[in-house]
């Protein structure tokens, strides 16, 4: 058994699941499944843990292998990624994504501060975050959309672009 | 979820004993310029305004509110639902407003058709309605669509009447 991680700040995780009757914190949440569903097709993969210190990193041992050293994909998403330009999404996007085959990246999209990058956005912000993401690389390719995630739950929920990235 | 319009819920807490409520840049700003003593504060717990000398018709969307306030009126839907018995002459006052968070532009352009029938000040967070923001302003695109005048006092606080324009 992994040992259990230090939990920081369950803050979010806990008002979303509060939003569920009878939901434990070992819930797992719909845009978590999803990268739960990414992740978990290349079982031999050992990941790089960059999204939120909370109860998900202990619940998601269960299914990957966590490695902070010794990795070939990373978990990327949460306060990693607030109030960041366009520009400094994509720097930092590909900085940590480089020299992996895998990774996973989720984005809050109302977390982006302004569009300073020399490329002109689509009208629809969805199409926008696709073409910043095919910016960092082409690889990246869409998990979700925006409107698939925690429907019923718009209110509370902290939406997250998902994006997953595989280098064959 | 009137609570969360609170900066600090701690010191709203406060005001349950007798506290008086630390108010924020957007309180500071209404009691500056909004003239009318007589106000409709919508969906926020804004009853702490009698505190600073105004008089409210408040309306909450959760019947939770009545145990802080007994006068409060409960209204459900106000997003869609302007009831009757508000005034359409005092202005009326909306802060975070929950349904906005997520609203697409269709629906806050019938929000605005609904409600604004006197000088209604909204404060919101603007990228939280679905549109571009990393390409567009929200009035820009709200603007061409209604026959009101908006005008935008900071990046998340509107201030908009009925447009009296006659042709």
């Amino acid at each position: 058994m992994p040992k259990e991680y230090i939990v920081k700040s369950d803050h979010w995780r806990d008002q979303q699941l509060a939003g569920f009757k009878s939901a434990s914190k070992h819930a797992i949440l719909e845009q978590e499944k999803i990268m739960l569903d990414f992740v978990t097709q290349f079982p031999n993969v050992k990941w790089r843990w960059l999204g939120n210190q909370t109860n998900f990193r202990n619940i998601c041992e269960k299914y990957v292998v966590l490695d902070q050293t010794d990795y070939q994909g990373v978990i990327l998403f949460g306060s990693i990624l607030c109030d960041l330009s366009t520009k400094q999404l994509v720097e930092k996007v590909r900085s940590l994504t480089h020299t992996v085959k895998f990774a996973y990246v989720g984005i809050n999209r109302y977390q982006l501060t302004a569009h300073d990058i020399d490329i002109l956005l689509p009208d629809s912000l969805d199409e926008s975050l696709d073409v910043i993401m095919n910016y960092c690389d082409p690889t990246f390719e869409r998990l979700h959309m925006f409107k698939e995630v925690d429907a019923n739950h718009m209110v509370a929920a902290h939406p997250r672009d998902c994006y997953g990235l595989c280098r064959s | 979820m009137f609570h969360v319009s609170r900066p600090r819920v701690h010191d709203w807490r406060q005001t349950r004993h007798g506290h008086k409520y630390q108010l924020d840049s957007v309180d500071q700003w209404i009691l500056n310029n909004v003239a009318c003593v007589d106000v409709t504060v919508v969906d926020f717990a804004g009853w702490y305004l009698e505190q600073f000398g105004l008089k409210t018709t408040c309306l909450e969307s959760n019947s939770i509110a009545k145990l802080y306030w007994p006068e409060c009126h409960v209204e459900p839907d106000v997003m869609t639902w302007r009831p009757t018995y508000i005034s359409e002459s005092h202005p009326v006052l909306f802060k975070n407003p929950w349904f906005l968070r997520y609203a697409t532009i269709d629906q806050l352009i019938l929000f605005l058709e609904t409600w604004v029938r006197s000088l209604t000040i909204i404060s919101f967070e603007t990228r939280m309605v679905q549109y571009n923001y990393l390409k567009f302003k929200l009035i820009d695109l709200v603007r061409p669509r209604v026959s009101l005048e908006i005008e935008e006092v900071t990046d998340s606080l509107w201030k908009i009447l009925p447009c009296t324009n006659t042709k």
